[in-house]
C-alpha cells in the first residue's frame, strides 16, 4: 500500500449550534486525486478549510504525512489551496502573485524569478508575468491560481470548486489540464465539487458527502455502479430507488415485490437477504427496460416523454403513484404518454443498498 | 476560528481603548455631571446628587432659550425644505453630465470652512454691502437695511450652511426614482401635480426625512452662526452651554442642558429610524 | 405631453440661482482679498497687500502652523486607529463589536457643541493641561469615525479569501495584513484621512472648548477676528484656506476616480468572451 499523505480522524465541526461536520474520517494516499462530492451545504468546503487550517475542528485530528497538524495555523501547513474565487491579489502582477509563497520563505530574488517562470510555463501562461489579475480572463486567472498554489511544492493541493465560474467548454479543457498537472507533479489533490461528471472524469476516488457525513468513498466505478446509500445512488447518476419485501430467494437472486409486480435482484455473494425482509435497491434509468404490455414485467403507465441531450427519457407512473425514469439513446420510441406498459431490468443492474440505510 | 480571534485581538485594541476612554467615558461623565451641584464657592463641581440643574431649565429665562432655539431650528428646517426639496428634486432631473457637475458643486461646500462662507455673508449684508447696494440701485429701498446682526441674518446663515445637506438628501432619494412610474400615472390620466404628489413625493420621503434630521439636529447646536451673524443678540441653547462652560462656570448646569439637547437629538434619530426603517441617513457616505 | 423627468426652463433657472447664492459669499471673499481698498463697496484695484500683511502677522502664522500640525497629527493617529479598528472589526466575530462600532461612530451623530463641552469637562477632570495634546485628542475623536466608515466600506467590497490565500501560502496573520489588506484598503484610508483633515481644518466648535488660553488654531483665529471686526486680512487668510481645502478635495477625488476606473476595467474583462487557448 502507498504512503498515506493526509488523514482525517473523526473530524467534527459546529457553527453556532448547527452540526456541519459529523465525524469525518478518511485517508488519502500520496499522489491520489480525491474528490469530495456533494450538494451545497454538505460540509465539503468546511472539510477543505479544516485541512487548510482556515477553520479549527471542534473534535478530531488532521494528520499530514502522519504528523498531527490540527493545532497548526494555515501558514505552517504544507498544504495549499485554490479558492473558488481564485483570490488573486489584485494589487500584484501575475509574477508577484505566483512568487508570493517563495518571497515569504525569503528565497533569493533570482531563484524566485526562475521558479516563477518555470511555473508559468507549466500552466502555459508565459508572457503574462507583468499583467495585473484584472487584465486576465477567467481561465487565465485560474491558471495563475494554480501556479501560485503549486510553486511551494505542497504535499497536498486543495481545490474548492475551482472550475465553477467557467463556462462548460473551458471547464472541460481545465479538467484535462488539472489532471495532467496532477499526474505530472504527483501532488495529492483534494478536489471539492458538486458536479458528478467532473468528479467521475478526474478522480481516483470519490467521497460522497451528505449533511456533514461521509456517505460513501470509493472509485468512480464503485460509486457509479455500486452506490451503497440512496443519497449516493440518487446524487451520482439519478438512480431510481425502490423498497420492497423479499418474496423468495432463488439461485438467480432475490425476488422482491414492488408496486405493479415483482422484480429479480441479483445478489452479490455475501449479502444474505432473507425472505420477508425489506430491501432497498437502486436501478439507473438507462438500465430500465420498457416493454409492451403483453410481455413479462411490472405494470406501469407512461406519464411523460422527453428528449434530453440525445437521450429519450420516459417517466413511468407506478400503480402506487410513484414515478420511475427510463432512458436510452436515440429518439425513436414506440411508447406514447397514457400507454400501459411493462418494465423490468437485468437482475445484475439492481443495486442493493446498505441495510442501515433502510432503517434510517 | 479561535486562533484568528487571537490574532485580530490586539488590532482592535487601539480603537477599543480610544473609544472607551475618549468617547464613551466623557459622555458618561456628562450624565453624572448633570446630576452634580455647582460648588458653593462658585468654582468647580461638588459631587452631591441633585435634580436642581434640570429644574433650572424650566426657569422661564432658560425655557425661553430652548423655545427660541427650537423656533429657530424649526424655521431653518422649514425654509430648508421649501428651498432644498425643489433643489434636490430638480437636480435629479438634470442630464447625466450636468448632474455630475451639480453634485460636485453641491458637495464642495462640505469641504470649505463654513466660517469663511458665513464671513462672505457678513461682507454682503453690511450696511454698505452688496445686498443693500443692489436693492438701493433697484430703488426697492431708499435707505440701507440693517440686516446684519438681526434674526433674519441668523436665519440666512443657518439656511445657507445647512441647505446642501437637505438638497443632497432629497437628491439621492429622487435620483433612485423609477420615472416610468410617474409616466405610467400620467399615461393613466393623472395631471402633472397629481402625479407628483401621489407618486414622486411619497417615494422621495426617505430623503426628505433624512434631510430634516440632518438640518434640524445641527441647527440646535450651531451657536457660532448666531454669534457671528446675530451679534450676540439672540441666545440659543448652544451659546448658553458655551457660556455656562466658560463665563458662567456652572458645568453641571451646562451638562444638564447638553443632556436635554442630546435626548431631543436621539428622539429625532429614533423617529427617523422608525419612519424609514433604516439606520443610514440618505445622502451620507 | 411634457415629460416630467426633464426640467423646465424655470426649474433650471431656480437651480442656477441657488448655486449662484451658494457661491456668491465665497466669491466675494476671494475677490476682496485682492482688493486694494479697505472698503467693501467696490473693487478699486488689484493688490496683494493683504497677503503681505497676513504673512507678517506672526500670531496668524503661528495659528496656521498649529492647525497644520494638528490636522496632520490627528489624521495620522486616526488613520492608524481607524484602519486597525475597521480591519479587526470585519475579521472578528465578537458579539460586542456592534456596540463598539456604534460608540466609535457616535461623534458623527452627537451635536458638536456637546462633544466640545463634554471633552472640556472630561480633560479638566483628568487634569490634562489644555493645549496641543487636548486638541489632538479632541480632533482624533471626530476624525476616527470618518476613516472607520471609509475603510469599512472598502473592506466590505474585498474578497475575504484574499487574506486566507495569503495565510495559506505561508504568511502570518500580521504579514497578510501588511501584504494584502493594507495595500488594498490604502485608497480608502487616504480618502478618509483627507476628509478627516478637511474636518480638522474646519473645526471651531470643539476646538474652542479645548484649546486652552495659549494655543490658537486657524479657524479659531478666523472666528475671533470675525467677531471683533472685519479686516481684509481675513479675506486673504480665507482665500488661502479655501485653496488648501480645494487641493485636499482634488487629491481626494483622484483617489476616488482611480478606484472607480479599476472596477470598470474588471467589468469589461468579465464581459469579454474567454479567449483561452486550447491546449
Amino acid at each position: 500500500m502507498n504512503q498515506v499523505s493526509l488523514e482525517l480522524r473523526n473530524v467534527t465541526k459546529r457553527f453556532e449550534k448547527e452540526l456541519v461536520l459529523d465525524g469525518i474520517s478518511l485517508q488519502v494516499e500520496k499522489g491520489e486525486f480525491l474528490t469530495l462530492l456533494g450538494s451545497s451545504g454538505c460540509g465539503k468546503t468546511t472539510t477543505l478549510r479544516i485541512i487548510a487550517g482556515l477553520e479549527t475542528p471542534d473534535q478530531g485530528q488532521v494528520l499530514l504525512n502522519g504528523e498531527d497538524v490540527t493545532a497548526l495555523p494555515p501558514e505552517k501547513r504544507a498544504v495549499n489551496t485554490i479558492f473558488q474565487s481564485y483570490a488573486l491579489f489584485p494589487h500584484m502582477t501575475v509574477e508577484e502573485n505566483v512568487g508570493y509563497a517563495l518571497k515569504l520563505r525569503r528565497v533569493p530574488r533570482q531563484e524566485i524569478r526562475k521558479r516563477t517562470s518555470e511555473m508559468l510555463d507549466l500552466v502555459r501562461l508565459s508572457g503574462f508575468e507583468k499583467r495585473k489579475p484584472e487584465k486576465l480572463s477567467g481561465g487565465q486567472k485560474q491558471r495563475v491560481a494554480i501556479a501560485r498554489a503549486l510553486i511551494g511544492n505542497p504535499g497536498v493541493l486543495l481545490l474548492d470548486e475551482p472550475l465553477g465560474a467557467l463556462d462548460l467548454q473551458l471547464r472541460r479543457t481545465m479538467q484535462r489540464e488539472l489532471k495532467r498537472l496532477q499526474q505530472y507533479l504527483g501532488v495529492t489533490f483534494i478536489y471539492v465539487t458538486h458536479d458528478q461528471e467532473e468528479a467521475i472524469n478526474m478522480s481516483d476516488r470519490i467521497a460522497v458527502m451528505h449533511r456533514g457525513r461521509l456517505e460513501q468513498i470509493g472509485t468512480p466505478d464503485e460509486i457509479y455502479n455500486h452506490p451503497r446509500t440512496s443519497y449516493a445512488a440518487r446524487f451520482v447518476g439519478n438512480a431510481n430507488l425502490f423498497t420492497g419485501m423479499v418474496e423468495s430467494i432463488s439461485e438467480e437472486g432475490a425476488w422482491v415485490s414492488v408496486s405493479g409486480g415483482r422484480v429479480l435482484l441479483g445478489c452479490p455473494a455475501g449479502t444474505s437477504l432473507q425472505k420477508g425482509e425489506k430491501a432497498t435497491f437502486a436501478v439507473r434509468s438507462e438500465n430500465v427496460q420498457v416493454l409492451v404490455q403483453d410481455q413479462e414485467g411490472c405494470a406501469a403507465v407512461v406519464k411523460e416523454k422527453s428528449f434530453l441531450a440525445g437521450q429519450l427519457r420516459l417517466i413511468l407512473s407506478m400503480p402506487d403513484g410513484r414515478e420511475l425514469a427510463a432512458s436510452r439513446f436515440g429518439i425513436d420510441s414506440d411508447f406514447e404518454p397514457g400507454q400501459k406498459v411493462k418494465w423490468t431490468f437485468p437482475a445484475r443492474q439492481g443495486v442493493l443498498l446498505d441495510r442501515e440505510e433502510q432503517n434510517a | 476560528m479561535r486562533r484568528r480571534n487571537r490574532a485580530g485581538m490586539w488590532m482592535v485594541l487601539p480603537l477599543t481603548i480610544f473609544t472607551l476612554i475618549f468617547v464613551a467615558a466623557p459622555l458618561l461623565y456628562m450624565v453624572f455631571l448633570s446630576f452634580a451641584s455647582q460648588s458653593s464657592s462658585g468654582f468647580g463641581v461638588e459631587w452631591k446628587f441633585t435634580l436642581e440643574n434640570y429644574k433650572r431649565i424650566l426657569d422661564p429665562v432658560y425655557r425661553n432659550t430652548f423655545y427660541g432655539s427650537l423656533r429657530l431650528a424649526f424655521s431653518t428646517t422649514a425654509l430648508n425644505i421649501l428651498l432644498g426639496y425643489p433643489f434636490g428634486y430638480f437636480m435629479a432631473k438634470l442630464s447625466a453630465k450636468k448632474k455630475k457637475a451639480a453634485v460636485l458643486f453641491l458637495m464642495l461646500p462640505f469641504w470649505l470652512n463654513s466660517l469663511i462662507r458665513l464671513y462672505g455673508w457678513i461682507i454682503l449684508l453690511q450696511k454698505k454691502g452688496l445686498v443693500n447696494e443692489v436693492l438701493l440701485r433697484l430703488h426697492l429701498i431708499d435707505k440701507p437695511l440693517k440686516i446684519l446682526y438681526s434674526y433674519p441674518a441668523i436665519l440666512i446663515g443657518m439656511v445657507y450652511v445647512l441647505l446642501p445637506f437637505m438638497a443632497l438628501s432629497v437628491y439621492s432619494s429622487a435620483e433612485k426614482l423609477d420615472w416610468s412610474l410617474a409616466e405610467a400615472a400620467r399615461d393613466l390620466g393623472a395631471g402633472r401635480c397629481y402625479a407628483f404628489f401621489t407618486i414622486i413625493f411619497p417615494l422621495t420621503l426617505p430623503g426628505l426625512f433624512s434631510g430634516i434630521i440632518l438640518t434640524f439636529i445641527p441647527s440646535m447646536g450651531l451657536f457660532f452662526i448666531a454669534d457671528i451673524l446675530g451679534g450676540n443678540k439672540i441666545v440659543l441653547v448652544g451659546s448658553l452651554i458655551q457660556e455656562q462652560m466658560t463665563r458662567g462656570n456652572n458645568w453641571p448646569f451646562a451638562a444638564a442642558l447638553a443632556m436635554v439637547l442630546l435626548v431631543v437629538t436621539s428622539l429625532l434619530l429614533g423617529l427617523y429610524k422608525k419612519l424609514t426603517n433604516s439606520d443610514v441617513l440618505e445622502g451620507i457616505g | 405631453m411634457k415629460q416630467m423627468r426633464a426640467n423646465t426652463k424655470l426649474q433650471n433657472a431656480y437651480l442656477a440661482f441657488l448655486f449662484f447664492l451658494m457661491y456668491l459669499p465665497v466669491a466675494i471673499v476671494i475677490l476682496f482679498s485682492f482688493n486694494e481698498s479697505k472698503l467693501y463697496v467696490s473693487f478699486s484695484g488689484f493688490s496683494l497687500v493683504w497677503y503681505e500683511k497676513l504673512f507678517r502677522d506672526s500670531a496668524m502664522m503661528e495659528a496656521l502652523k498649529n492647525s497644520l500640525i494638528l490636522g496632520i497629527l490627528s489624521c495620522a493617529v486616526s488613520a492608524v486607529i481607524g484602519t486597525l479598528g475597521a480591519v479587526s472589526l470585519s475579521a472578528l466575530k465578537l458579539r460586542s463589536k456592534g456596540v463598539l462600532e456604534y460608540i466609535a461612530i457616535l461623534p458623527l451623530m452627537v451635536p458638536e457643541i456637546i462633544l466640545g463641552m463634554v471633552l472640556m469637562a472630561f480633560f479638566y477632570m483628568l487634569k490634562l493641561p489644555f493645549g496641543m495634546l487636548t486638541l489632538l485628542i479632541g480632533h482624533t475623536v471626530f476624525c476616527v469615525p470618518y476613516i472607520l466608515v471609509e475603510v469599512k466600506a472598502s473592506l466590505a467590497l474585498m474578497d475575504p479569501s484574499l487574506t486566507e490565500a495569503a495565510r495559506d501560502l505561508g504568511a502570518s496573520s500580521w504579514r497578510a495584513f501588511l501584504d494584502i489588506t493594507l495595500p488594498l484598503v490604502m485608497p480608502a484610508v487616504a480618502s478618509g484621512s483627507l476628509l478627516a483633515f478637511a474636518m480638522s481644518m474646519d473645526d471651531v466648535v470643539i476646538s474652542i472648548f479645548i484649546n486652552g488660553p495659549r494655543i490658537s488654531t486657524l479657524p479659531i483665529k478666523v472666528y475671533t477676528q470675525i467677531k471683533t471686526g472685519v479686516t481684509p486680512e481675513i479675506n486673504a487668510l480665507c482665500t488661502i484656506m479655501l485653496a488648501v481645502s480645494l487641493t485636499a478635495l482634488a487629491v481626494f477625488s483622484i483617489f476616488r476616480s482611480h478606484k472607480k476606473e479599476e472596477n470598470r476595467d474588471e467589468e469589461q474583462i468579465d464581459r469579454a468572451s474567454e479567449p483561452d487557448q486550447e491546449l
